[in-house]
């Protein structure tokens, strides 16, 4: 619009024309602001889907370990698994089911995953926001759409960035402000319409402030789940080092002469039907404890069923 | 200018011209019956973009004071929560030197329940005081 045409524009209206142009740049300030936040949003949304990544990549390895702990554990005769469960000596407590579970589930989970690779929304939600469920939760029940849209509205498709509206909704307002640029009619009548378009303006740009406050929401969630995110890995990879090292060790006091000492307590487990002496049992106790805590690891959740912190 | 004198000023200034010699009666007690009008819903709609602009600002401050509010007092929950995991890795780290098993699993423990007490358990709470503008000592 040229300088003179908004000038007569102005005269013609009794300034209405000037305070209408002035709510539209506010509003349009207003929602380039939006824009940003949503776009920043989009941007942490692909960061905190990156160390989720790495939080099912650090669980696979997790897992990888708890497998080795089970080609010990499937020489145990009921009297050892007895053994090991109630022994309860300087921190050791073992729950060989917890690890078992794990084991299982992890099973479905993990034989596919490598970094880097995007997992299908269902499972990505289901391993990275609902534990693993080793407490007994079915995985049938958890892999349904229940179990998803949670973790769908964080990270999945457009009604994440939106905060409920999105896209969809910002086109919508920007078509309000069109609508609006075409109201100059000319005199008191005018004016007063004008008083009325502004008001309406004024509500759309408090319409976008609430957008913003819900992107602010998700942004500060994201945050929450990436620090919390961390946290897990963090604890879970010094879990895992501290059982490579301990297994490393064990195994050796178990089988100091791989292939002999195997053989040798083969022939005992024909004799006696026991594979493991006390001596061994005891040993094996502390990687069953760290290996029941990692399991508890691994079941940790990071979002309830409806999207919520937990 | 209070109401009455606007538009005494206004009536004053449409009776002073022209305009009113050449109109009849009628369409002149017309003219100024919808100028009153105009006038009153002109008020109105003021009325009602000051309870907009109310409400912006009232959203305005809420969003800045709310986000600050939680960030501040997240950014504190895990500054605490890392120092404690920090001291259990030490913890675990001179266990591993010194070949103690009960040092190591107790590290393990003490990790195990820093995980499984959640940063967000009194996220509820924090959400009521704010909204009640409650005092909380953090």
């Amino acid at each position: 619009m040229t300088k003179w045409k908004k000038f007569f524009q102005s005269i013609a209206t009794f300034g209405a024309s000037n305070r209408i142009d002035n709510r539209i740049y506010e509003y349009e300030k207003r929602y380039k602001k939006f824009i940003k936040i949503k776009d920043l949003v989009i941007t942490k949304r692909l960061h905190v889907k990156t160390v989720l990544e790495e939080l099912i990549y650090t669980k696979k390895q997790s897992w990888l370990l708890l497998l080795k702990l089970r080609k010990i554990s499937n020489k145990f005769s009921v009297k050892n698994r007895s053994f090991i469960e109630t022994y309860k000596e300087k921190e050791i407590n073992v729950n060989l089911i917890q690890i078992n579970n794990c084991v299982e589930i992890g099973n479905n989970y993990f034989k596919g995953f490598s970094l880097g690779v995007s997992t299908s929304a269902g499972s990505f939600a289901l391993v990275s926001s609902y534990g693993l469920a080793t407490t007994g939760t079915a995985i049938s029940s958890l892999s349904g759409a229940a179990a998803t849209n949670a973790t769908l509205a964080w990270f999945g498709g457009g009604s994440l960035a939106a905060g409920g509206g999105g896209m969809a909704a910002g086109t919508l307002i920007l078509g309000g402000i069109v609508g609006v640029v075409a109201l100059t009619g000319a005199g008191i009548f005018s004016h007063i319409k004008a008083g009325k378009k502004i008001k309406e303006i004024a509500e759309k740009e408090n319409d976008i402030i609430k957008a913003i406050d819900k992107l602010k929401e998700v942004e500060l969630k994201m945050d929450l789940i990436e620090k919390r995110a961390n946290e897990i890995i963090s604890i879970l990879n010094k879990d895992n080092t501290i059982f490579i090292k301990k297994f490393n060790e064990i195994y050796k006091k178990i089988y100091p002469f791989p292939i002999f000492s195997k053989v040798i307590k083969q022939i005992k487990f024909w004799v006696t039907g026991e594979y493991f002496s006390e001596s061994d049992l005891k040993h094996i106790t502390i990687i069953g404890t760290i290996a029941t805590k990692i399991s508890v690891l691994m079941d940790t959740k990071l979002l309830d069923q409806d999207g919520n912190l937990i | 200018m209070n109401t009455k004198n606007k538009i005494t000023k206004v009536v004053g200034k449409v009776m002073d011209s022209k305009i009113v010699e050449n109109m009849p009666t009628g369409d002149a007690l017309k003219f100024f019956n919808s100028l009153a009008e105009a006038y009153k819903e002109d008020q109105i709609t003021k009325r009602e973009l000051a309870k907009v602009e109310a409400t912006k600002k009232v959203l305005l401050t809420e969003i800045k004071e709310k986000y600050a509010f939680y960030r501040e007092v997240f950014d504190k929950i895990f500054q605490e929560r890392k120092t404690i995991i920090e001291k259990n890795f030490e913890l675990i780290d001179k266990g591993i030197q010194s070949n103690n098993n009960e040092i190591i699993l107790k590290g393990i423990e003490a990790l195990n329940q820093v995980v499984s007490s959640s940063p967000f358990a009194n996220i509820g709470a924090l959400k009521n005081a704010l909204e009640n503008n409650k005092q909380i000592e953090i």
